[in-house]
């Protein structure tokens, strides 16, 4: 394997994992739900995405039957006749993708509302188990029920085609070419999702998230409407979620299979927000970044070892990750900045002078610079 | 404001208690620890239900109704230990405490054209109730970073961005050194004359409450034990009988 190659494919991989991480970032670092069931909302959106774009949508362009004509089962139907049909022009793909991801979203969004309706009345630990179990039940169910996705088999989707993409770009249609393609376009995506964060968050709405999350009673003593904030985070993170999920099964994987929703996925996301920085986008995308290489990595070097358990090495890298943050960052790579609003602006102009968090970002935590001196 | 009325069973924290604040007044509630005090302000103010009776506020009657809900109408409350938003600044504190935030609705938080005028507008309010609080010179740290005076007085602050109509405010000059005690009471005193606003407000440092407040209630293992005019309530025997423990 050449380092160009592995860095393209580590791209690809890292920028997955940082729309993972941006939606956990809303719900878990904004608003300080121990979203633990975020398996299930990336999950409800891959299968929604994965159902749209083999069961509805290219049936509908090709003008197929989407139910059976011959006395084939689905499956070998959508195998032999859909699948090179609709992979057969890339524009249909495309087509088949936007549609996916965002019925994937919606319908992610939608499940947040169903699962959490009961749970979101809980206290912090209660609402953790529910959730954990709602992606426990999730998992469960697709693996066995097998008329929804095929249960463990797995089934090839449509994915959108990269090669127009790299054509025009480098003038080329050689796999690197298209991995790289795939990448840039990855990243843009990430680029969408943190401009949508970013803005959705510096709001008053990402203030009352705060709010709710650091004094929830306080919170409800002046006005806010506790239960509601909750839901709506997670709604949004939710939406962000089942986005990510469809990309996850149809372009990351370009199949899909219960499998890849296990609930510990939940973890991994959550360990690329703590290692990043909770409640910061960016430190969201740089966790996402930094360990995706420290998974790759540690997961090539642990099978070249040739022991039973060198392909296990990388829990063990990723758990000392946690812990080197826990113990040296404990508010991870880039900690949480105030929020920001016009309202700055205003105080800028009032009191003549910028607030000292504006000027050095970064600073916050260590050498704190105090523009006010203690009264009393 | 014309009557709080509340009975409350079970482990009979607060066991029948009936009160009054008038509008425009600064009523005082004492009573030893354990009395019910707290209890009574957390059913007031919708964070517990009551058991029995009935809460009114401005001619509404706001028994179990959830705490954002009693906010909305102007009855605002602080807590006995502050509870402030530790990852948000003094200004941010007062300012998210304002009503009718149109940029907290989920949607309209992404367009910013919709509240950036309403949150500019606020903010100069938010200055101004800094400013009358005097948390100015500390505005912009973080809200755990101030002194616990400070923090008092950051709960006021909030309660009047909220456009408070009445304010039920748990100890405020605990913790605080008897000339600041006495220039927030002055600031209350202020607040009652100029904006008319009404106050409930427990305290256990008698000797300075009892010389801004109109009218006192004690309450005593959940019950109303007497009430009056400070200065009777200070010749009151039975008040000298539940804190000298006789």
């Amino acid at each position: 394997m050449n380092i160009i190659s592995f860095l393209v494919t580590y791209l690809s991989v890292a920028a997955v994992y940082a729309l993972l991480a941006i939606s956990m970032n809303i719900d878990y670092g904004w608003a300080g739900i121990p979203d633990f069931g975020k398996a299930a909302f990336i999950a409800a959106g891959g299968i929604a995405a994965a159902i749209v774009a083999t069961r509805i949508v290219p049936p509908l362009m090709l003008h197929m039957h989407p139910a059976n004509p011959s006395k084939l089962s689905f499956f070998t139907y959508y195998n032999g006749k859909i699948l090179p049909a609709i992979t057969a022009h890339p524009i249909d793909t495309w087509i088949v993708f936007i549609i996916s991801i965002l019925l994937g979203g919606i319908i992610a969004a939608g499940f947040a509302v169903i699962f959490s309706y009961p749970a979101i009345r809980l206290k912090e630990d209660y609402l953790a188990i529910a959730l954990l179990m709602a992606a426990q039940i999730v998992w469960l169910f697709l693996r066995v029920y097998t008329p929804i996705m095929g249960g463990t088999m797995s089934m090839t989707l449509p994915s959108p085609s990269f090669k127009p993409i790299a054509r025009a770009l480098f003038h080329s249609t050689s796999p690197s070419a298209i991995d790289a393609a795939k990448a840039l376009f990855l990243w843009g995506l990430v680029g969408v999702f943190l401009y949508y964060a970013e803005k959705q968050m510096n709001s008053p709405f990402g203030r009352m998230l705060r709010m709710v999350r650091d004094d929830e009673y306080a919170a409800a003593a002046l006005g806010k409407n506790v239960a509601r904030a909750r839901l709506e985070s997670l709604i949004v993170a939710s939406f962000l979620a089942g986005v990510a999920g469809a990309v996850y099964v149809l372009i990351h994987f370009s199949s899909v299979n219960p499998d890849y929703f296990m609930p510990d996925l939940t973890f991994f996301v959550l360990t690329l927000v703590l290692v990043g920085g909770v409640g910061n986008n960016i430190g969201s995308i740089i966790g996402a970044l930094l360990i995706a290489l420290l998974y790759r990595a540690s997961y090539i070097f642990g099978t070249s070892l040739g022991f039973s358990w060198g392909s296990y090495l990388y829990y063990m890298i990723i758990g000392l990750a946690i812990l080197i943050t826990i113990f040296v960052r404990p508010n991870g790579i880039l900690p949480e900045k105030p929020v920001r609003t016009p309202a700055w602006d205003v105080y800028a102009l009032v009191r003549g002078k910028q607030p000292w968090f504006l000027r050095r970002i970064l600073m916050r935590g260590r050498g704190k610079v105090n523009t006010g001196e203690k009264s009393e | 404001m014309d009557n709080v009325h509340k009975y409350f069973g079970g482990i009979r924290a607060v066991d029948g208690v009936s009160l009054k604040v008038p509008r425009g007044s600064i009523v005082g509630l004492i009573g030893p620890n354990g009395s019910g005090k707290t209890t009574l302000f957390n059913t007031i103010s919708g964070f517990y239900k009551p058991n029995k009776g009935r809460i009114m506020f401005d001619g509404r009657d706001i028994t179990g109704l959830p705490p954002h809900r009693i906010y909305k109408l102007g009855l605002i409350r602080t807590f006995q230990n502050p509870r402030v938003w530790r990852s948000l600044t003094v200004f941010e504190n007062v300012l998210g405490s304002a009503k009718d935030q149109r940029g907290e609705n989920m949607l309209l938080a992404m367009i910013h054209a919709t509240w950036a005028s309403q949150e500019k507008k606020l903010a100069k309010e938010a200055l101004h109730w800094i400013d009358f609080t005097g948390l100015a010179p500390v505005d912009t740290r973080f809200a755990p970073e101030i002194s616990g005076g400070q923090m008092k007085l950051l709960e006021v602050a909030r309660a009047l961005m909220g456009s408070a109509k009445m304010l039920l405010l748990d100890e405020p000059a605990a913790g605080v050194n008897p000339v600041m005690a006495r220039k927030l009471f002055g600031g209350i005193e202020r607040l009652r004359s100029e904006m008319g606003l009404t106050f409930l407000i427990v305290e256990h440092r008698l000797e300075i409450l009892f010389d801004y407040v109109d009218y006192v209630y004690v309450m005593h293992r959940g019950r109303i034990v007497a009430e009056g005019k400070p200065e009777e309530v200070a010749e009151n025997p039975v008040v000298h009988d539940i804190y000298l423990g006789g």
